[in-house]
């Protein structure tokens, strides 16, 4: 950890209004990015994204500086989603049913970062073979179950090291592997069956 | 022939359909060992089927780490703040917490605006009376220890 991060923590643990809102800066993005993608749902995303640093301002205290702030911070954020899948399963709510806004949403603004997934296929009309593929991924892996959904996502969306990701789970490194290849087979054999 | 110099692709290295799609994560992360990896290579030199399932799982994973390159920027910081401003019952992230800094800076300077005034008006004050004190600066002197203020000055003057 370093100095700087040591100091932050200091600061958050004495409820610095400043250092949390530069805290919440730096992480938001990452946040944003695996509760989206575990949930599928911009809106829902964007309440759960708060509501873990609305903890995270609550349990500082309880941070033991074994690991690094984001993979605290990333814990935090699976637990909610866990808990949010709960919720949302009671309600017999379908995050797939959501996917269409993808759609919407890429047809306006989001041309440009859809060229990024495109430059990955080699389809002649690229940008809407990346939004199709966008929303097939979506709703492949919400249809994943929860535990190989989390592994996933830490893995092959945000790129995490299988350090983090044990640390994140609370997951043998053993588990994590054979979970991930199991939740990757399926992804694509949904994919396949799509097509 | 011994276990050592046993030739890669012999009958016992050689892997089912099964035990190649078993390694597919591991060939992919080049985590498997120099034997496992000619093992899986063999496979994939004689079985179609496999080579072409490879190339779809690689195709998934490599669509996921496009999705991360897909994020949407988001901007959290003032919503959180609100967020715990409520749940608190104001305790924390009031609105002078964030207009603090420059409330406290504008305070500072208000002061400091006054103790110029204050100390212009009382030294112009002074050399305007001066003259006009009896020429024995004494009782000036005694009035002002007592507590007498200038004003009484002036008006003792005016009389
Ligand atoms: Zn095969």
């Amino acid at each position: 950890m370093s100095k700087r991060e040591r100091r932050l923590i200091r600061r958050l643990q004495e409820r610095d209004e400043a250092a949390f809102r530069e805290m919440v800066r730096e992480h938001e993005q990452q946040v944003f990015n695996l509760v989206f993608r575990m949930l599928g749902n911009r809106e829902e995303a964007e309440d759960l994204a708060q509501d873990v640093f609305v903890t995270v301002f609550k349990s500082i205290d309880r941070f033991r500086e074994e690991s690094r702030l984001s993979t605290w911070i990333y814990r935090i954020a699976v637990n909610h989603c866990k808990n949010r899948y709960k919720y949302l399963a009671r309600r017999n709510y379908h995050g797939s049913a959501s996917f269409d806004d993808v759609e919407a949403r890429e047809g306006t603004e989001r041309d440009g970062p859809a060229i990024a997934l495109q430059a990955q296929i080699s389809a002649p009309d690229r940008i809407l073979e990346g939004k199709r593929l966008e929303q097939a991924l979506q709703r492949a892996i919400a249809e994943l179950d929860e535990d190989q959904r989390v592994v996933i996502v830490l893995r092959d969306v945000e790129g995490l090291t299988y350090q983090e990701i044990c640390a994140i789970t609370d997951l043998a490194e053993g588990t994590v592997k054979s979970r991930l290849h199991r939740a990757r087979m399926a992804l694509k054999e949904r994919l396949e069956r799509e097509q | 022939m011994t276990e050592r110099n046993r030739p890669v692709g012999d009958r016992e290295d050689r892997m089912d359909h099964q035990q190649a799609k078993d390694k597919f994560s591991d060939y992919y992360e080049d985590s498997l060992d120099m034997q496992q990896r000619a093992a899986i290579e063999a496979h994939f030199g004689s079985c179609s089927e496999c080579r072409a399932e490879y190339e779809a799982f690689k195709e998934t994973l490599r669509g996921l780490s496009g999705l991360h390159q897909l994020a949407q920027p988001i901007e959290l910081s003032k919503k959180v703040a609100r967020r715990i401003h409520r749940r608190s019952a104001g305790r924390f992230f009031g609105d002078r917490a964030e207009t603090r800094f420059s409330f406290e800076w504008l305070s500072l300077v208000v002061i400091l605006i006054l103790l110029v005034v204050v100390f212009v008006v009382t030294t112009s004050e002074k050399r305007v009376i001066t003259p006009l004190l009896p020429p024995v600066s004494a009782d000036a002197g005694v009035s002002s220890v007592d507590g007498s203020s200038t004003d009484d000055l002036l008006r003792h003057d005016d009389q």
